[in-house]
């Protein structure tokens, strides 16, 4: 926002000097206001520098509906009745007899929204068109039947106006203040683009200098996300510190299984996703029957617990999982709900194969935990346990359990 | 190969003849270029079903990467769809991947699409889960064997006292077995009957009541009234006794002879052996002593 420095103060005696003195030497030039004052601290402060009449026909960029914050202080304590603020396209001089239109603006309404500030009063809006139209007006008047002095900055605020179309333009508002409202219908002539020289009972003016400008596009695309990591440690942040997901179920110096004891083993997942409305994570057994298996899944020699949570009993062959955690860990965001189905922080576990479509044998395995929305590295602990039986066949017993995310974005 | 099950929601009523998924490895966005995920194949795909919209199958042949369903084009009101695909082959490395989806008026996906919509998922390495179950055999023999405890038995030695050739002589031992081996097991008795220097106290080759005044020495595996001695076997196991030697009230041996066998994995098993003795009158004096050995074979 550019802020004009010409300003005229001259007196009438001293003016009139001025021509007796120069008039055979050169013409006069420059306008000539009795008694005026320049208005200070003035600006027009606007919402919205965009142009108008672009690819943005709604909102900031638009230059569509902008509101305009006309501050100044007059500096001549003197009644005020009425204000005009006629926007050009040419020059901010006061008295300058042209005033072309900036192309496209516009105050937005033939009578205008406008608040006034600072000063007692009642005031009314109304316009002219000048060089615009009605609906778009180019000249805004502002009307106080009962004329006040100023109390200190007077402010403005005229919303619904319509920036120039043209971008990185320089335009310009006129301000002069008058003392009755009749002195500014009556004096501030407006013929299309073209003012009167100077106004009988105005007081005080200035001009204020806007600019249009080119909006600046800002366009970021996020794509969907989702990151689910396996392993048998349990990873920090971004799946960092993996390692292969692959446990073995035993004890002793040979790391065996038999009917002493419960063996039981952890693996951890870790999902990251900007899924609006969050993931489920499913476990999928690659054994048909649920268990663990030596002949490829057609028999569980080591068979699934069950549906239901419960503790198992060593020298009872069975195979089961629980899950603990669910929180992100340090950096991440979000948790995530374990199923209740296996959800244990003591010694009980279940492997499911009965439940229809919701088992880790069925078609799409069965739910282990989900999240609500979107989460940053959350983490879900599987304890795998197991346990076999005297009577359980000699040999190496294996399942892939495959855990897949599915985000819902 | 994997099913996949692909599911979005249609916010407005428009005519869909075609709906197309294209796997990308980069981007899910619909302007940038999509680079196909190494190893990914649709061409098996199937349709198994369809579920809130009808009418479609998978259109082939398209490039592996894309999976086209199409149908005869007709107006949609709108709402929620899925479609379970099976024989889809999956990429080869871990990480994450993206579908394009995108419906058409057309039956082919030609022309501009309607709507659009990308989505991720995550391919990862499954959690392998092992154990190792170790052979195992549990065997033991002794006079008396509590519950099923190889460690809690008394005494290998029986003496039968005087021979009388006017009642049987008796004794008894037990055997507890157990294991885990997948193919069976089997009891062999082995050693020789009776004897005191060349005097021999022959064995029942074949199964024989007790018959008192007549050399005869004999074994079975059963509780037997003549005379009373023995018990049946105990157990969860599910070992089976020679028939030779099951038989209650008679008896016989022959070492060598496999007097236990199971065709699988055996839980404890207690087995009573019951023996007895009878002498003739003819019988020569003399101290009469044997050794039996119990040998228990695993299968695995």
């Amino acid at each position: 926002m550019k802020v004009n420095l010409h300003g005229f103060r001259r007196s009438s005696y001293g003016l009139l000097a001025v021509v007796v003195t120069t008039v055979t030497s050169f013409s006069v030039l420059l306008p000539q206001f009795a008694s005026a004052g320049q208005v200070t601290s003035r600006s027009v402060q606007m919402s919205d520098s965009a142009p108008s009449g672009g690819s943005i026909t709604s909102g900031v960029g638009s230059g569509a509906n902008v509101s305009y914050n006309i501050t100044f202080t007059a500096p001549t304590s003197a009644t005020v009745g009425g204000i005009v603020v006629d926007i050009c396209d040419s020059t901010p001089l006061i008295g300058d007899t042209s005033c072309t239109l900036p192309t496209g603006f516009g105050w937005g309404n033939a009578t205008p929204a406008a608040t006034v500030t600072g000063i007692t009063g009642t005031w009314t809006a109304s316009s002219s068109a000048g060089g615009g139209t009605a609906g778009q007006p180019q000249v805004l008047f502002l009307s106080d039947s009962a004329p006040a002095i100023p109390g200190g900055a007077v402010n403005i605020v005229v919303t619904g106006v319509n920036n120039p179309s043209t971008t990185n333009h320089t335009f310009y508002a006129r301000i002069v203040t008058f003392n009755t409202a009749a002195n500014m219908t009556s004096n501030y002539t407006v013929t299309g683009t073209t003012r009167a020289a100077s106004f009988a009972g105005s007081i005080d003016n200035g001009g204020v200098a806007m600019s249009t400008a080119t909006p600046i596009s800002i366009t970021a695309r996020v794509m969907e996300s989702l990151s689910l990591c396996t392993s048998a440690a349990a990873p920090t942040a971004n799946c960092a510190g993996v390692t292969a997901p692959s446990i073995i179920l035993g004890h002793g110096a040979n790391n065996v299984l038999d009917a002493s004891a419960i063996d039981t083993k952890s693996v951890y997942s870790q999902l990251s996703t900007n899924a609006a409305s969050g993931a489920i994570i499913r476990m999928h057994a690659s054994s048909t029957c649920g268990g663990l298996s030596k002949d490829g899944g057609a028999t569980c020699p080591i068979p699934a617990f069950g549906a239901v949570l419960g503790t198992f009993t060593a020298g009872t062959a069975d195979f089961g999982v629980q899950t603990q955690g669910g929180t992100a860990v340090a950096g991440g965001s979000g948790s995530a709900t374990l199923n209740a189905k296996y959800a244990n922080a003591a010694s009980s576990y279940a492997m499911d194969i009965t439940t229809a479509n919701n088992n880790v044998t069925a078609t799409y395995g069965d739910s282990m935990a989900s999240t609500a929305g979107a989460v940053n590295s959350v983490n879900v602990q599987y304890v795998f346990a197991a346990t076999a039986a005297n009577t359980t066949p000699a040999g190496i017993y294996t399942v892939n359990e495959s855990l897949i995310a599915t985000g819902t974005f | 190969m994997s099913n996949y099950q692909l599911g979005f929601t249609i916010t407005s009523p428009q005519t869909i003849g075609s709906i197309e998924l294209m796997f990308c490895a980069n981007s899910p966005l619909q302007d940038d270029p999509c680079v196909p995920p190494n190893g990914l194949s649709v061409n098996g795909a199937n349709l198994v079903s369809q579920t809130g919209i009808t009418g479609f199958n998978v259109v082939k042949p398209s490039p592996a990467h894309i999976l086209v369903l199409g149908r005869t084009p007709s107006l949609f009101a709108g709402g929620a769809v899925s479609f379970d695909i099976s024989g889809i082959v999956n990429p080869t490395g871990p990480g994450t991947y993206y579908g394009r989806i995108q419906t058409f008026p057309s039956p082919d996906v030609s022309g501009v699409a309607n709507d659009f919509g990308g989505l991720a998922f995550s391919i990862g390495n499954a959690a392998q889960v092992s154990a190792t179950v170790p052979p195992y055999l549990l065997f033991c023999t002794s006079l008396a064997i509590s519950d099923y405890d190889c460690a809690k038995t008394s005494g290998n030695y029986t003496n039968f006292g005087n021979f009388s050739p006017t009642k049987a002589s008796i004794g008894q031992s037990e055997m507890v077995s157990a294991t885990n081996a997948g193919s069976g097991f089997t009891i062999q008795a082995s050693g020789p009957t009776l004897t005191s220097g060349n005097n021999v106290i022959p064995a029942l080759s074949v199964p024989d009541v007790s018959r008192p005044g007549t050399s005869q020495f004999g074994i079975n595996l059963r509780a037997n009234i003549d005379p009373a001695v023995g018990v049946d076997p105990q157990g969860p196991g599910g070992g089976v006794v020679n028939p030779s030697y099951n038989i209650p009230n008679e008896y016989v041996y022959n070492s060598g002879d496999v007097i236990v066998s199971f065709n699988g994995p055996e839980d404890y098993r207690k087995f009573t052996v019951s023996y007895i003795v009878n002498i003739a009158k003819s019988q020569p004096v003399g101290v009469y002593a044997t050794t039996l050995s119990y040998i228990a074979l695993a299968n695995f």
